[in-house]
């Protein structure tokens, strides 16, 4: 597989109205920067070439975490061994870089299947917290979309109905502002004011992909399942920061970590969590189904449709109840509301467990922080929970 | 075979050195010494083998009460309380110019650490704290059957091995402690992540031995060799170890070993977070030769001042 990327500067917006200069990465030639970056499928087995142009004022590279015999092709150089570069002794970069304006290719083969990230190696402090990092799943050999579909192979237990994506960021407004203005980044005052899943704040997580007001943020973040479907969700750790990632309603099992299934032999290592703690840089992978309290469709969970006056009425997206399961079912509408939970699903919240994290700039409700949704039993296509929006690469 | 190993420690002041953007800044700090001369930071490392007992002699030359305490050990500890009943140590200490005997059973191998448990969030970040390694019983660095961190069958066996004590700086906080003004701890800002007490590039210089910062982080070992990295959080921040891009198999944490004769729990990372206290035991290997960065993946913290490259960051050379 060839793959082209081009690192340039762009903008993205946060649900308060502010436009956040950033440095993103972008699949399509003389597409808006992406926040994260594009998200990178492989397949274990098959050899992958990402060809980088920087249209950044500063070298970029590209490090990818965990991939074996990563060769770099520098300009004007031949293929060699991706590694540190130097300069009087000191390091300048983490690995082989595309000047400004110029252009650097990496190659190799995934051996293992599973969670990872790619990121800039070249001035990181900066380059990474501005955008300039992005997932990357790699399918088993034996991956089949439709009759094989797991995380990790035939026979590890990590089959899935539906898979989900979720990569943290936080964003220091006058980080990016300072870059902005060709200023250096005073790290002492570093102060994120927003934190991100897949580079949106809340409530804009829980929109769909690809939405036309949100071009350089491409990626949702809104999980979606129906009773008794098996839900995979990679977490990534894609900024500089460690963050508690809590879904509501599900203890899930975490299955691998930065990759690696959590199984030696016989002996399976996987295990329970309520809050999994996304350590920077990497990756945690995690499995649930949702039986909900006695639920089976022929015995939906009793359904006491609350009273209007008890509901949060808020503009399209806000207004939602969750008091019981009331799957399939809903009642009137007030006045004005186009829709609350949309089928009649039942929300659960995902967020961080540092909750002064759940707001944008101060304000709650916003920041690291989605909903999973489940949804009556049939009520979603096979297009829902497949990776791969967000551009279409 | 059991001993008893006597160590002294005194608890100096003196000054190190971290790079800023016009040369070496010097920083008052306060650490344990095995002289009376100028401390170490991190503080010398303990070794004993599994069995012995340590006893070790803190010195106290410092103008505070400073303690030792042991976590991990089987040590109960005494906490210290003074005439009105306040809290001022969580072990016995030393009083300023005097001395207090610290008596430890090493009963388990592993990666420990030694710390000050008087008026800790001051002297802690100061420097008063130190890497504590017990060897397992039978542990022969010439056999490589024996040359183990835990032990036959615990997967710990390896060929070389290298220390990464992880920590900050608050240089505002270390010239108000010296000069004896008030501490104000609400203000705690590090500005140098260090790790074996030193900010890169210094991390990579060789060992300075009598230095007040001797600890070398790089190292140079052969392609294919099992190097053991033993690493401590003596720090107040946690910090997301990256290991070069390599993956490294968690063989122990805290010290206590992963691998059991009916479970092999040990797993694999590229990148850990290790919290304040924290120790983990890790062997990584490379089968290629080429020069790996080990640097904290908290990104920000790989800086000193505006300028990357710098603080926490060190580098793994596997040789052909």
């Amino acid at each position: 597989m060839d793959l082209h990327l081009w690192a340039k500067a762009g903008f993205i917006t946060t649900p308060d109205g502010n436009s956040i200069h950033v440095w993103g990465l972008t699949d399509q030639a003389g597409g808006p920067a992406r926040v994260p970056a594009p998200l990178l499928i492989l397949r274990q087995g098959e050899a992958v070439t990402v060809n980088l142009t920087n249209l950044l004022p500063e070298p970029v590279s590209l490090l990818f975490p965990g991939q074996q015999g990563v060769e770099a092709l520098p300009e004007g150089g031949a293929w060699e061994p991706v590694r540190p570069q130097h300069e009087g002794g000191l390091l300048t970069s983490l690995a082989q870089a595309a000047p400004p304006g110029g252009s650097v290719s990496y190659r190799f083969t995934p051996q293992r299947p599973g969670t990872f990230l790619y990121e800039s190696g070249s001035n990181p402090p900066v380059q990474v917290p501005m955008g300039l990092a992005g997932a990357v799943v790699i399918r088993p050999a034996d991956y089949d979309p439709v009759s094989n579909r797991t995380a990790y192979g035939a026979g590890t237990g990590t089959e899935y109905d539906r898979e989900y994506l979720l990569m943290t960021g936080e964003i220091d407004p006058d980080m990016h502002l300072a870059v902005q203005e060709g200023r250096p980044v005073d790290f002492a005052a570093y102060r994120p004011r927003y934190w991100t899943l897949n580079g949106r704040c809340a409530p804009d997580t829980m929109l769909p992909d690809d939405v036309a007001v949100l071009p350089s943020q491409p990626y949702g973040a809104m999980i979606m399942a129906e009773p008794g479907e098996r839900v995979l969700i990679r977490y990534v750790g894609g900024s500089t920061a460690n963050h508690p990632l809590h879904p509501h309603g599900n203890h899930a099992r975490l299955v691998a970590v930065d990759g690696h299934l959590l199984r030696n032999g016989t002996a399976d290592l996987s295990h329970k969590r309520f809050t999994v703690l996304v350590g920077a840089g990497q990756t945690y992978d995690s499995l649930f189904d949702w039986t909900g309290l006695g639920y089976t469709p022929s015995n939906p969970i009793p359904t006491v449709i609350p009273n209007v006056r008890n509901l949060a009425v808020g503009d399209a997206g806000w207004t939602m109840w969750s008091g019981t399961a009331y799957l399939g079912q809903k009642g009137d509408l007030p006045i004005g509301v186009v829709s609350y939970n949309e089928m009649g699903e039942y929300h659960f919240m995902l967020h961080s467990h540092e909750e002064p994290q759940l707001t944008n700039w101060g304000e709650f409700p916003g920041g690291l922080m989605t909903m999973l949704a489940i949804f009556p039993p049939g009520s979603l296509g096979p297009e829902v929970g497949r990776l791969g929006h967000g551009g279409g690469m | 075979m059991a001993a008893v190993i006597a160590r002294d420690l005194w608890a100096t002041s003196s000054n190190a050195s971290f790079p800023g953007p016009e040369g070496a800044v010097s920083v008052p700090v306060w650490g344990y010494s095995p002289t009376p001369g100028q401390c170490q930071v991190p503080g010398p490392l303990l070794e004993a083998m599994q069995g012995d007992t340590l006893q070790v002699t803190l010195h106290n030359t410092l103008p505070e009460p400073v303690s030792l305490i042991w976590p991990g050990q089987a040590v109960r500890p005494v906490p210290v309380k003074d005439t009105n009943g306040r809290f001022v140590s969580f072990h016995r200490h030393a009083l300023p110019g005097g001395t207090f005997i610290y008596t430890v059973n090493a009963t388990r191998p592993g990666t420990f650490r030694y710390e000050s448990g008087s008026n800790p969030a001051v002297q802690v970040q100061m420097g008063l704290s130190g890497p504590l390694i017990v060897r397992p019983a039978g542990f022969s660095p010439s056999d490589p059957a024996q040359r183990t961190a835990y032990g036959p069958d615990t997967g710990s066996d390896f060929d070389a091995e290298l220390l990464l004590v992880l920590g900050e700086v608050d240089s505002r906080l270390h010239t108000a402690a010296a000069s004896g003004s008030a501490v104000d701890l609400r203000a705690f800002a590090p500005d140098w992540w260090v790790v074996g007490g030193r900010a890169y590039p210094d991390t990579v210089a060789p060992d300075a031995p009598g230095g007040v910062q001797p600890l070398s982080s790089a190292l140079t070992v052969q392609a294919g060799r099992r190097l053991l990295i033993r690493c401590i959080n003596s720090g107040f921040q946690t910090h997301a170890l990256y290991l070069g891009g390599l993956a490294g198999r968690v063989i122990a944490e805290d010290g206590y070993p992963l691998m059991s004769p009916t479970l092999d729990a040990t797993y694999s990372r590229h990148t850990l977070t290790v919290a304040p206290g924290q120790s983990f035991d890790i062997i990584l290997t490379s089968p290629d030769p080429g020069e790996f960065y080990l640097y904290d993946r908290e990104l920000l913290h790989c800086v000193n001042g505006e300028r990357f490259p710098g603080g926490m960051m060190t580098r793994l050379t596997f040789a052909v």
